[in-house]
Parts: structure tokens; sequence; C-alpha cells
């Protein structure tokens, strides 16, 4: 091979490669910088709200866009919304997270191979469903039944203050909205369920077994505790994802604009609902307004996210 | 380790838990209007709905793969100290809600935007409310999925390998191309049904940034939530249509999630 | 010379002077235990790890020089390694990973698909060409990448364990064939082994570390 030969190879290629690197460098760079901007264009938007508003911003409860002169002024409180939206999804969390429970500990430690794997498809195919398939599902065939549910829960339960309703319709509640995020985050949390139960020391788990007790035992005393951190991160990453479902809640639930906790009721609140319903005919003053409610959704749920992520990469470690 | 004996009890929970995840699927196939079917999906608006999001999931999912797939490069290979920073980035719009999204996209591209005031300025260019705003939502919303499936593999992946090709005399991007590209790729691909399947049932990003337009903005899951309470039956049928694509795009996934982990 | 180093290799904790030389036509045999080194030294000649301090010089151009920052990438060395664990591309057919190297360095395909014919044929797997890398023997797979090195006509050969990944039954036979095809080989040649048997089969010249 001669030099001058090998000279040229090497700056033909240089050139590809520079292109290369600027395309790679470029489209990392460009995320970067999207993101970068839209956090921050997020904030600043959304500040200009919060200097009107102040605190009552966050504990208002009006969300009126008003005619635009001074005798009917502009009122825009996300309590009711940002409550409502945290009901709904603990109601989820409280209905999905032991069926992730039985459901991780069924696949990892109990279900035989032929079951083991159409049941991981199944839980895999789902989270590629749409929302608005469960919203519409919710909608059309949950609704009705899960009505019927509420109206016996109040009738049992009408002592606890929680399950009063001030009258008697039970459709689109916060109940109901909770049931359905329950199955949209039941994939999410059970598959980080099923990964930190399998990290848990196998020789324990036989130990125990082995000292006279049943498996179940050996899950009991070793394999739950070791995964609970875990679960409470898998449990979050489904709380977020709960918080900023939009479709399927909507088609669930009655947007009131009053703080409710009486999840049977036909009054919730949800505010990635009421961006999403606003946003099209907001005015300009009140679209500021849904980017300031937009970056209180957004700071929930990163907060979250980064509690659960947290907990779970600490529950990894200490494994 | 291996039983046959099965606690009962989370047998039983464990078959209630999958009805329930499988239920959404079987009911509306009970329910939909079959011997109208036909007449239904011939009809303009539909049509026009499925049209718009055939060609804008599919795009946004190309796009993906276009920026994507060298992202996940970037961030699989580089050793720059900003690294964790730029992941954490790129992940972000997979927890941030996609009204937010949506909105940030406004904020960034809308005409007031702090992009957007010097495209419409400088070239006259009004992103948010076209189909391009579409694809954009379901690229911001979609993409990350992608990175994060690809990224992996590419860590996964033998770099023993790249350094042999580095050895014989290929240049990094040729080392990309003919080496870690193909050794990635059932991650690629399944990252783009991935990204399609997203994209294909975006709703809250793209309702915010480009509207609901029929015939120009308006995308399958936006028709069906404008139908619930106008026409209940023909949004069971375009649900049904949602539901096959994301089928045929998972089917095409099966040997991923065959596999079992 | 044809490659000289002279200065310090390392990886992670480990670090190790060298002075060393090799003239075209030679072949040094490099021998020593686990952990001596041996493999860093031949990723440092190729160019996937840099030289802690000191100089790697190749027909008088500076290949790495800590001192000065002259760092020449590892696809601009004129050197070809025979990896101990192979590493040939499983998603190639033994005639494309032959091939590989020339299509990198820009030969035409034709040229390319003809000369690593030639070289399949010369470490006897003519009828392969078309075979997977996972569909050979472990000496049918040592054969792919002594052709795959040799095909690119090296300045430099570097040979990591040439025999570690062979099968007893097939090792006589790469034995045979090596010594035959370093002779006839122009450039230096360094081959890391453990086997002194390889040394005396193969080699012009020795290094204990």
């Amino acid at each position: 091979m001669s030099t001058p030969e090998q000279r040229e190879i090497i700056i033909r290629r240089g050139r590809a490669d520079t292109i290369f690197r600027g395309v790679i460098a470029s489209g990392a760079m460009l995320s970067l910088v999207v993101l970068a901007l839209i956090a921050g264009f997020l904030l600043f938007r959304g500040l200009e709200v919060f200097k009107d508003f102040g605190f009552s911003f966050l504990t208002g409860t009006q969300w009126d866009a008003g005619s635009g002169d001074a005798s009917a002024p502009a009122h825009f409180g996300i309590a009711a919304m940002l409550i409502g939206s945290i009901v709904t999804a603990v109601i989820a969390l409280i209905v999905a997270v032991p069926f992730a429970i039985a459901v991780s500990l069924f696949l990892e430690y109990y279900a035989p191979q032929f079951i083991r794997k159409p049941l991981t498809a199944i839980l895999d195919l789902v989270a590629a469903i749409p929302s608005v398939i469960y919203g519409i599902w919710g909608y059309a065939i949950l609704m009705p039944k899960a009505a019927g549910w509420a109206k016996s829960l109040n009738s049992w339960f009408d002592w606890i203050w929680i399950f009063k309703v001030p009258a008697p319709i039970f459709d689109r509640s916060p109940f109901i909205a909770g049931l359905l995020l329950a199955l949209m985050v039941l994939p999410i949390t059970t598959s980080v369920a099923r990964e930190v139960y399998s990290q848990a020391p196998r020789d324990q788990i036989d130990a125990a077994y082995g000292l006279g007790g049943t498996k179940w035992g050996g899950i009991r005393t070793v394999v739950m505790p070791f995964g609970r951190s875990g679960l409470v991160g898998g449990a979050m990453l489904g709380l977020g994802r709960a918080l900023g479902e939009t479709i399927a809640v909507y088609l669930v639930l009655n947007l009131v604009f009053k703080v409710n906790f009486q999840i049977l009721a036909s009054a919730g609140g949800n505010v990635a609902s009421l961006i999403a319903t606003r946003f099209g005919e907001a005015t300009p003053y009140e679209l500021k307004a849904l980017m300031a409610a937009g970056l209180v959704l957004f700071l929930v749920t990163l907060a979250v996210n980064a509690a659960a992520t947290y907990i779970v990469s600490r529950s990894r470690t200490s494994a | 380790m291996k039983s046959q004996r099965i606690s009962p009890a989370l047998k039983v929970v464990a078959f209630i838990a999958a009805i329930f995840v499988a239920l959404p699927l079987l009911s509306i196939f009970v329910r939909v209007p079959w011997s109208d079917l036909g007449h239904m999906l011939s009809q303009k608006s539909t049509r026009d709905a499925l049209l718009i999001s055939l060609q804008t999931s599919v795009i946004a999912a190309l796009l993906s793969c276009l920026f994507g797939v060298p992202l996940a490069w970037f961030l699989a290979r580089s050793s720059t100290k900003w690294l964790s920073v730029l992941r954490v980035i790129c992940i972000t719009p997979m927890v941030l809600p996609p009204v937010v999204g949506g909105i940030a996209l406004l904020t960034a591209f809308g005409r007031q935007g702090i992009v957007g005031q010097y495209l419409y300025d400088w070239f006259n260019i009004s992103l948010p409310f076209t189909r391009t705003a579409v694809v954009m939502a379901q690229v911001f919303v979609a993409m990350p999925f992608l990175v994060l499936a690809v990224e992996a593999a590419f860590r996964q992946s033998d770099k023993g390998l790249e350094e042999a090709a580095r050895t014989m005399g290929a240049s990094p991007s040729r080392v990309f191309f003919t080496v870690a590209l193909p050794a990635a790729r059932p991650a690629v691909i399944a990252g783009i049904a991935l990204a399609w399947a997203r994209s294909l049932g975006e709703f809250g990003a793209s309702i915010t940034f480009a509207g609901s337009f029929p015939g120009r903005t308006q995308t399958l899951p936006m028709a069906v939530y404008e139908l619930v309470s106008v026409d209940y039956r023909l949004s069971l049928v375009l649900s049904l249509v949602l539901i096959f694509i994301s089928i045929a795009v998972l089917a095409a996934m099966r040997d991923r999630w065959l596999a079992g982990r | 010379m044809s490659i000289s180093l002279q200065g310090t290799i390392g990886r992670g904790e480990f670090e190790r002077a060298l002075n060393f030389s090799v003239a075209d036509g030679e072949v040094l045999a490099i021998t020593g235990p686990n952990g001596s080194g041996k493999s860093t030294i031949i990723h440092t000649i190729a160019g996937l790890i840099s030289l802690r301090s000191g100089q790697l010089q190749s027909d008088n151009i500076t290949w790495d020089e800590p001192s000065t920052r002259i760092w020449v990438a590892p696809e601009n060395r004129t050197c070809a390694v025979v990896f101990q664990d192979l590493r040939l591309f499983p998603h190639m057919n033994v005639i494309a990973n032959v091939s590989y190297g020339l299509r990198a360095h820009g030969v035409a395909k034709d040229e390319a698909m003809t000369r690593s014919s030639v070289a399949l044929t010369r470490v006897g797997l003519s009828s392969f060409e078309k075979r997977r890398p996972n569909d050979l023997s472990g000496g049918e797979r040592q054969r792919v990448a002594l052709a795959r090195a040799l095909v690119v006509e090296p300045r430099v050969l570097l040979l990591d364990e040439p025999l570690s990944a062979v099968d007893a039954s097939s090792r006589a036979a790469i034995r045979d064939l090596l010594p035959e095809v370093l002779s006839s080989f122009a450039g230096a040649t360094i081959l890391v082994t453990h086997d002194l048997g390889d040394v005396e089969a193969m080699a012009t010249r020795s290094l204990g570390l």
C-alpha cells in the first residue's frame, strides 16, 4: 500500500466522519435545546399568571376568563382541578397496586412458562394501546357498570363521609375515573414490581422455604420486604402517569370547579383535561393561565417521577 | 424456582388481572356495529381522520428513527460529562403529561413562541394548528421510547466488534452503519413500532399544539373524542380501527415480547 | 524499523514500561503469564488504547506520542489484528468479513471480492465464502480471522493468542499453517502467547514479560 494513496483515503474519510459527527451531535443538541427552551418558556409564561394571582392560583377554585374588562375580571384557580387529579390518581393506585403485587409475584414465582409468556405479552401489549381506547371503553362499558357498583357502595357505606353523595347521580365520578386509570397504570406498576421482585435473594427465599415454611411464607418474609421500596417507586411511576392522563379521564369524569372529596359524586377535576378542553377557545390571558396550569402539572409529575426514580434506583443498589 | 403448586388465591387474582387488562379490547369488539361497518368506514370524515392519522404517524415514526437512532448512539457511546443531564432531558417527554408537552411545543414554536416568532417574522412560517404540528407533537411524545430501546441495545452490543472494525480501517461512521446498527437492528425495528403505536394513539400533545380540525389536523383519537357525544357508534368503529392498527404494530414486535424476559 | 515502541503502556491500574522494535520479516513473540499486559500491548499498537508515555512509531511515522499529543486513529494505522476472541462479525458471511477491511479502505467491490477469495484460499477455506462465522468450527473461524487480517496487506500484523480459540483437534493444523503464512508475510509480526511451543514454531525472536 503506497503512502499517497493512503493519505487520499484519510482525507475523504475525514469529511464523511465530520458530517456523521455533526449529524449526531446536532441531533442530540437539538433535543437538548428544544427541551431547555420549552421548560424555560413554560416557566416564563406561567410566571406572569403567578404574579397576577399569587398563591390564589393554587388555592382558588374558580376558573373564569371574565369578560375582558374591569366589570368582570378573570379569576383563575386550579385547586379543584389539581386536587381532583390527585384524588383520581390515588384511587387508581389503591386499586392497581394490590393487583400489580399479585400479578408480579405470580409471574415471577409461581407461573409456569406457558402462562408467564402470554401474560407478559398481554401486559406489554396493553402498554401500547392508545388511551382513547381506554377512554371509550370506560365511557361505553365500564361507566354504566361502575355506576351500579358506586350505588351499592353508597348504600352500604353511606356513613363514611367520602362515600356520601349530594345527589343520587353516580355517573362520571372520580371513583369511575380512578377505576379506569387503575387499569391504565397496571402494566407499568407491574413491570417495575416484577423487576424488583426478581432481584430478591434466591438463597434467602429458599432458606425460608426450607425452614419448614411454605413458598408463600418465603415470599412474605423475604421477597415482599425486599421489594417494598421498589414497589413504592413503581407505584409512583404509575401515579405520574395517572396524573397526566387526559382523554380517558375526560370521557368518564364530570369537570366541576369545586373541590370535592366525595369520590362517588358526579363531580371531579383533572388539570390535563382542563387544559385540553379549554385550550381551543381560550382568550390570550386564559391561555397564559392554562400554561401556568401546565407548569404546575409538569412540576408535580416531575417531582413524583424524580421521587420514583430515586426510590427505584435506591432499591436496586441496596440489593 | 419451579413449582407445580400455585397458591390458588394468587392464581385467581392473576387471572382476574389478565381479564382486567384484556377486557376493554374484547368488549369494544362486541359492541361495534358490524353490519354498518363498511358504510361507516367509507364516510368522508372517517376516511379523513384515518388518512391523517396514518400519514402523520408514519412520518413521525420515521422522523423519530432518523433523529432518535443517532441520539441513542450518542447517549450510548459518548463520554461527555453532560451525558446524564442529556439523558434525563431526552426522557422527560416520557413522563411529561402529553398536554403539557403540547403547551410546551406551542410556547416554543407558536407564533409568539421563542423560536416560532422568528420563524413567522423571517420566513412567514406558522407551525401551530397545521399537519406539521401534528407530526411534531407525535415525534415529541414518541421519540423517547425509541431512543431508550435503541440506546439499551447499543449499550449491550459487543464493543469488541466495533474495535475490530476500527483496526480494519473503518471510520467511526462506517463502524456505525456496518457493525453497530446491524447489531441493534431488532431494537431499532421494535423502537420504530413502539414510536408508531405511540404516535397513532397520541392525543394530548397534538390537540393542544395542532388542534382538532376535521380534514386538516384531526387524527383518529381526536375524532373519537369529538364523536363520543355526537355519534357514539361511529366513535366505536374508529376505536376499532385504532385497535387493529395497534395490534398490527405489536404483532410486528411479537418476537420481542414472546421471547419473554 | 517497521514498528517500535518505547514507553509505558497501561490500562486501569496496570502499567508497564516497554522498549522493543520489530523489523520487516521478523516475528517477535511476546510471552508472559496472565495479567502481564500482553493484550494491552496489542491494543496499544492497534490504537484501541493510548500510551501512558513514550512513543509508538511505524515506518518512521509516529502513531502515538502523548507528550506531543500526536495520535493516529486506529483506522489510519497500517496494522491488522487477529484478536484473541477473533471478533468476526456474526451478521456477515465469511467473504464479507474478509473483504470488510478492503472495502473500508476504499477498494472497489469486485477487486475486494477477488482479493478476499485469494486470501481465503491461502488459509484453506476456499469453499466457505457464503458461510456464517457461527456455523464454523473454532479452527475455521481462526483461519477466517487470519485471512481477514492479511488481506489488507498490513505493514504490521498483531496476533493475540492465535491458538487459544482453537480446539485441540485442529490446533496442529493451524500451527502448521501459521509459520507458512508468516514466512510469506513481508511486514513485521508481533505474536502474543503464553505457549512456548508457539514461540518455537513461529518466532524469530522473543521477549518475556
